[in-house]
């Protein structure tokens, strides 16, 4: 990025920057308000408060780590790297902070994992108390049933990817879970002065952490309700997708998938029916050609 | 964070400088001519129906088994894994071995599968081929050895028409589901295929595999192909390596109803183990599996666990059987070096103790049928009269239900 020009004649990133990241963390605060009277989720509204704290952080480091919010500067860095290191300087992040932050250190605790476990419910709340109702309004005149079809495929799809966000996330989970405990198993080695020169040692543990997580999740009986929603979601989206795409279908000179389905039944029925008959044919001419 | 992770850093980098000249080489390697062929053994189709086809291996060895072996595949991936490649083969052991083999291929289901059942499966097409190589042999009984899941249609099958199968092998086949050793049978008591059937019709084979890979993300995503990397210069790794992604990527879809029948009666309410399960209307009494029973599985098998397995040899009504247990995991026992040397030679000595000359018909197929006869083979009648039947017992063999680690034969 290009150094701050106070002669002004260059584009002010910094106040761009601040002025953007007001206006969504007020934008945030607002919706905040939606999401806790439909949701009553308490961490958003945590985690906006530290976003807004851990930006200040890095535009006036020099006022001291506490109390970022409660100094200004009239000339805001925005020079990351130069942030950065002031940050560093200053002691880094404030634990309040780097909670939030990816592979934050705090293990099963993380504030990340729990905000991800709560957006997601938060929104799975407000699609259902906000936005399904509205899908579910009865359809009238002429193109009723096709407009309630693809309201129902809406629907699906939407359920559909609220399913596989959670599951990603989940899976997504021993993989966090796992960096932190190798940063830990890494002191563990520097303290006892064991560290090895070869990457492959590290590898080898690391690959061993992640298994032995993502065998307790799979143990878990959150998984396996994830699971289970997914398969359930997965299976009612492509259902519901036939639907609407059979009806598509209608208008062209080719069979559905129902008209075969309809053909096939009626010929495994017809297999079978004809088998039975040839094997009673054979018993009968077996018991003929005896005498 | 306070490790100097620089410094593993600086050394990994070391090691991709090291590599280089390995780097290039691989090049050579996945540019140049690979065999990455599987199931290369040649065989004979003999026998077809619908997408169904039988495969015939003859042996050119000394014969050591009179009785033909019939192998049954699960209907999940393809039987080609018992031929992966000439130093890897079950089907080339049994060759070497004198032993005729006949192999179900159950092809690539289709929509129009969708509603064949564990029935059509069992009591149609494994009955039709079973009826096809004993009129070809001229022989009453055949050899039955089923894998995984076709270890469970064949216990199934053996239970519905006991006098056609002399000597019954399983081999890392589920037979009791209600345990909590494996993470299938784990995931599957809860979900609900139902929805999947209707909306796909079969079960894709693409999600079975993602859902196996699922099992064990760490070492089947990840793991695998850092292995991968590492060997790329390595032309028999490499040749290795592709032969197993081709055959673990060839997922056929498996009919919807079987695998809807197979997960509620078997995983959810494990009927089977209970002789509870019932198949064309009939019901699956394990006593009535009186034929010699060998009952192989793996220790460490993730997809079907020993608690999955060791339940059966005490449940049967034969007296005569034997549970092996060997220390590897679902595929390893067919295609790891260290279990060919000790699974096939197992079963073969096995067979061999319970294969009498008295009913062994005809001898091959030539013998027992002019050319061009085999295809009336389908009526040859289910009984034989004047012929012997097998004892229950015989001398030598070891008490009901015992397990024993498998040593090297000789």
């Amino acid at each position: 990025m290009p150094p701050n020009n106070p002669e002004g004649n260059a584009f002010d990133w910094s106040q761009w920057i601040e002025s953007l990241g007001s206006f969504y963390l007020s934008a945030a605060k607002s919706w905040q308000a939606v999401f806790s009277a439909l949701a009553g989720s308490s961490v958003f509204e945590e985690y906006v408060r530290a976003s807004l704290s851990m930006w200040r952080a890095f535009q006036w480091p020099s006022a001291g780590m506490q109390d970022f919010a409660a100094k200004a500067s009239p000339q805001p860095s925005f020079d990351m790297f130069q942030a950065m290191m002031r940050v560093m300087d200053h002691g880094g992040l404030s634990k309040d902070m780097s909670k939030w932050l990816p592979f934050g250190g705090a293990g099963a605790d993380s504030g990340f994992e729990k905000l991800q476990h709560e957006m997601l419910k938060v929104w799975a709340e407000f699609y259902e108390k906000a936005i399904r109702p509205s899908l579910k309004v009865p359809q009238v005149g002429l193109t009723r049933v096709f407009q309630e079809k693809i309201n129902r495929f809406t629907d699906k799809f939407n359920k559909y990817q609220a399913a596989v966000s959670e599951f990603q996330m989940l899976l997504s989970v021993p993989m966090e879970k796992s960096f932190v405990t190798m940063r830990e198993e890494l002191d563990r080695l520097k303290e006892k002065d064991e560290l090895s020169e070869d990457h492959k040692v590290y590898y080898g543990i690391w690959i061993k952490v992640l298994e032995n997580h993502y065998m307790s999740l799979f143990r878990s009986a959150e998984y396996r309700e994830a699971l289970s929603r997914l398969i359930n979601e997965t299976a009612a989206l492509r259902i519901t997708g036939n639907e609407v795409l059979t009806d598509l279908l209608q208008f062209l000179p080719i069979p559905t998938n129902k008209d075969m389905d309809e053909v096939y039944r009626e010929l495994y029925v017809l297999k079978k029916q004809a088998g039975d008959a040839a094997k009673r044919i054979n018993a009968v001419e077996s018991a003929l050609a005896k005498g | 964070m306070g490790v100097p992770l620089n410094e593993i850093w600086t050394k990994w980098l070391e090691g991709i400088e090291k590599s280089r000249e390995r780097i290039l080489k691989s090049r050579e390697v996945l540019l140049g001519a690979l065999d990455t062929d599987i199931g290369k053994t040649p065989y004979e189709v003999v026998y077809q129906e619908d997408r169904i086809r039988l495969k015939y291996y003859r042996s050119s060895a000394d014969r050591q088994v009179e009785t033909p072996l019939l192998m049954v595949y699960a209907l999940i991936n393809r039987e080609t894994m018992l031929d992966l490649q000439p130093g890897r083969s079950v089907v080339r052991n049994f060759l070497n071995e004198g032993i005729d083999v006949y192999m179900i291929d159950w092809g690539y289901p289709t929509r129009k599968d969708r509603f064949l059942t564990i029935d059509d499966h069992v009591n149609g097409y494994l009955n039709n081929v079973v009826e096809f190589i004993r009129g070809r042999h001229g022989i009453p009984k055949i050899n039955l050895m089923g894998i995984c899941m076709g270890g469970t249609f064949a216990i199934i099958y053996s239970a519905l028409h006991p006098e056609k199968i002399k000597n019954l092998v399983t081999t890392v086949t589920p037979s009791s589901f209600d345990t909590d050793q494996g993470l299938l049978h784990i995931w599957t008591k809860g979900i609900d295929l139902g929805g999947i059937i209707k909306a796909y019709g079969n079960m894709p084979g693409d999600l079975l595999n993602l859902g196996f890979l699922l099992l064990n993300p760490a070492r089947l995503v990840i793991d695998k192909y850092i292995g991968f990397f590492e060997n790329i210069d390595n032309k028999d790794f490499i040749e290795n390596f592709v032969r197993m992604e081709k055959w673990i990527f060839d997922s056929p879809d498996v009919p919807g109803e079987t695998i809807r029948q197979f997960i509620e009666d078997c995983y959810q309410k494990n009927l089977l183990i209970q002789s509870k399960m019932e198949v064309g209307g009939r019901r699956v009494e394990l006593k009535s599996v009186t034929m010699p029973l060998l009952n192989i599985y793996g220790k460490y098998d993730h997809l079907v666990p020993p608690g999955a397995c060791d339940q059966l040899t005490s449940k049967v009504g034969s007296r005569d059987t034997e549970d092996v247990c060997l220390e590897t995991g679902h595929i390893g026992i067919y295609v790891s070096s260290k279990y060919q040397r000790q699974f096939t030679p197992k079963i073969v000595q096995w067979l061999k103790q319970r294969d009498g000359t008295s009913e062994t018909g005809r001898g091959t197929p030539e013998e027992a049928f002019p050319a061009g006869e085999t295809t009336k083979a389908m009526q040859v009648p289910e009984s034989r009269p004047g012929r012997k039947t097998q004892g229950r017992k015989s001398a030598g063999h070891r008490a009901k239900g015992k397990t024993v680690p498998l040593t090297p034969v000789s």
